[in-house]
């Protein structure tokens, strides 16, 4: 899957799960400062990116590096989409 | 509201240009000291000034539960756990110490700040609590480094540290003098041996390595576990030593640098006083006791420091050393009249404990479910009030020192769900229990249904991990390692079930619920939503706390029932 292609699905998720009506979300906009509002929005993150693209997320996952936008969630994904292959 | 992952690394470069030095932030950290040390010390008796109570009443206020017997402000910000000094000496040994190690964090170059802070500790906690306390301290430390850091060649005489920490803080001496040294010495030699031919082989070992590792930074467990046992089994009081009393009270931070380190995110050759100074800093000192949580492990250590201008940091953290004041000072007396007012408009009989209205109700009492709910909001209020200042004051001296640490207690009379609720009023202990039970169980288990995985996660988390690894513990030290403190502990079972059923349920809620842009309590027309929803998590909360703290005489059938009173049934 092309990375423009995973980008969409997760800012589409992420537009859906975690209205925000103050700010546009871009690919790269700062999820960490205005969008994560609680633990549970990376819970549900989480099972998304599991169901929708059928990737593996470990603990070691969940860092400020992968959630901090769509662009370096969606790296994640094409990462481990890449290593199924 | 505080974030889960925080901001991430920091470079040295960043951290470079966030430390340029200003007058007005270092005038009003030693300001604000000095007022600490004129409300909760003796101080301004040493220096001929109105004690706080005298000033207090020339200025025509004269509040109950304020002062206390000698004039100045009757604090819950102590030292716990040492018996050298009264305890406003104690704060005011605290207060100065603080004041010298945010002198020197705020001026040394970047290089040496960190270490800087470790140095203050020692000195602060040598004072405080002794060389015996400090040694103790530091031995357990130093084990803990030479297991999850094995040490070679030039680093070897790390290896003799706990030996010769040991000797220090266990032998029987008035003053340390030179006999005392050569024993410590020859006693870190044979330690240093007994490392590199027995222990360190094992260490190179892949499962055998991560056994023995996670016994020790586990230890806390093991030594309540295992005393308690050895107490029941001989009769015999199971004693531990002050400097690994204190040791053990890191346990939370030990085990989600335990983590960092299992993640990889530790670097392998990490020094001992870079290892050090992230336990022992003075933020450690205050209430040593309470929040001990707060900074978590060591990538939440590393990704906080200088990641903002220091100057900001630091009147952030005087903001939060406001609202700590606000707490200490005015927190009982304002308590005190709200309750008063309570009581007197609603004409609700209430208890100001929770114990007190279960033992009213075991002995055969009457009470209504006004009576429980508003006893067990009363408690809750209360405790938050003692809680809410420490908290303020510790994260306040964490920013201080350099650290953008999250806020602990976060507006948790805001909260519209058991999951907010639970970030805003103990946001480092969440961490805690989200890391070390909640994610293993979540990322191992039930992954094709979402619903159990949740839950399992969650009661893994906020009951199982909630009880054994943090109440179980915490309370076998505050209370002595003995059976009955462990069988007491588990008693209150019904508490952390409730709590974690209460979690989980929120978490569906918060899965299935119809999204919206609007955040809780915006003023629109939904604000009777907010509150309602607050009302309901809030007694939620405080109701299951009957559990927490029940009547030594009543049964579990009798704490039941009060629940149930609670909820609107009858005894």
């Amino acid at each position: 899957m092309e990375l423009d292609q995973i980008e969409e699905k997760i800012r589409g998720f992420i537009e859906s799960e975690f209205p925000n009506s103050g700010e546009e979300l871009e690919n790269t906009t700062n999820l960490l400062e205005d969008w994560f509002v609680d633990s549970f929005g990376i819970i549900n993150t989480l099972m998304f990116l599991e169901n929708e693209f059928g990737v593996n997320v470990d603990r070691a996952d969940i860092t400020p590096g992968n959630f901090k936008s769509v662009h370096t969630l969606s790296l994640l994904v094409q990462g481990r989409l890449s290593n199924v292959k | 509201m505080a974030g889960l992952l925080g901001t991430g690394p920091v470079t040295p470069e960043e951290q470079l240009k966030n430390d340029r030095h200003h007058w007005a932030p270092v005038t009003a950290v030693l300001l604000f000291l000095a007022v600490f040390i004129y409300l909760f010390t003796y101080a301004s008796e040493e220096l001929d000034l109105p004690m706080p109570q005298s000033l207090a009443e020339t200025l025509g206020w004269e509040p109950v539960k304020v002062f206390d017997d000698d004039g100045n402000v009757d604090s819950s910000l102590y030292v716990p756990l040492t018996f050298i000094y009264d305890n406003d000496d104690e704060r005011f040994i605290l207060f100065v110490g603080i004041a010298v190690a945010f002198l020197l964090v705020y001026f040394l170059p970047l290089k040496y700040k960190r270490e800087s802070l470790f140095v203050s500790f020692c000195v602060i906690m040598g004072i405080l609590y002794g060389t015996r306390g400090l040694a103790g301290l530091a031995m357990g430390h130093a084990l803990v480094y030479l297991f999850l850091h094995p040490v070679s060649r030039y680093r070897l005489a790390i290896a003799g540290l706990p030996g010769f920490l040991g000797v220090i803080a266990f032998a029987e001496y008035s003053i340390p003098n030179a006999k005392l040294l050569l024993q410590a010495l020859l006693t870190g030699l044979a330690g240093a041996v007994v490392y590199v031919s027995v222990v360190r082989p094992f260490l190179n070992k892949g499962k055998m390595a991560t056994l023995l590792q996670t016994l020790i930074v586990h230890s806390a467990l093991f030594v309540t576990l295992g005393g308690a046992l050895y107490e029941r089994e001989t009769g015999d009081t199971f004693e531990i030593a002050l400097g690994v009393l204190l040791f053990l009270w890191h346990w939370e931070r030990l085990i989600l640098y335990h983590i960092d380190y299992k993640d990889g995110r530790v670097p392998e050759d990490i020094s001992l006083v870079r290892y050090l100074s992230i336990f022992m800093t003075p933020a450690q000192l205050a209430h040593w006791t309470n929040g001990v949580s707060i900074a978590q492990g060591y990538s939440y250590c590393e990704d906080h420091f200088l990641c903002e201008d220091k100057n900001k940091l630091v009147f952030d953290g005087l903001k939060l050393w406001t609202v700590a004041l606000i707490y200490l000072v005015f927190g009982n007396w304002l308590l005190h009249h709200f309750l008063n007012s309570v009581s007197r408009w609603g004409g609700v009989e209430f208890f100001l404990r929770n114990r007190l209205l279960a033992c009213h109700f075991v002995e055969g009492g009457a009470v209504s479910t006004s009576t429980v709910l508003l006893t067990t909001l009363a408690d809750l209020l209360r405790w938050t009030t003692l809680w809410g200042g420490v908290v303020h004051f510790k994260v306040g001296l964490w920013r201080i020192c350099g650290y953008r640490v999250d806020p602990y207690f976060n507006y948790p009379w805001i909260s519209t769900n058991l999951v907010v609720l639970w970030s805003r009023l103990t946001f480092h202990y969440r961490e805690f229990l989200v890391r070390a039970f909640y994610y293993p169980v979540f990322f191992k288990c039930f992954k094709k249904s979402p619903h159990l995985r949740i839950l399992c996660a969650t009661l893994s988390a906020a009951t199982v991990g909630n009880l054994v690894w943090g109440h179980m513990t915490e309370g076998v030290f505050y209370n002595g390692v003995a059976w009955e403190n462990i069988v007491f502990e588990f008693k209150r079972w019904p508490y952390f079930l409730l709590l974690g059923l209460g979690i989980t349920v929120s978490q569906f809620w918060l899965m299935h619920k119809k999204k919206s842009a609007r955040k809780p309590w915006t003023f629109d027309r939904r604000i009777g939503l907010d509150i309602l929803a607050t009302y309901i998590t809030l007694q939620f909360y405080a109701l299951i706390h009957v559990f927490m703290h029940p009547c030594a005489e009543g049964s579990l059938w009798d704490h039941f029932r009060l629940f149930l009173i609670g909820l609107g049934g009858s005894a």
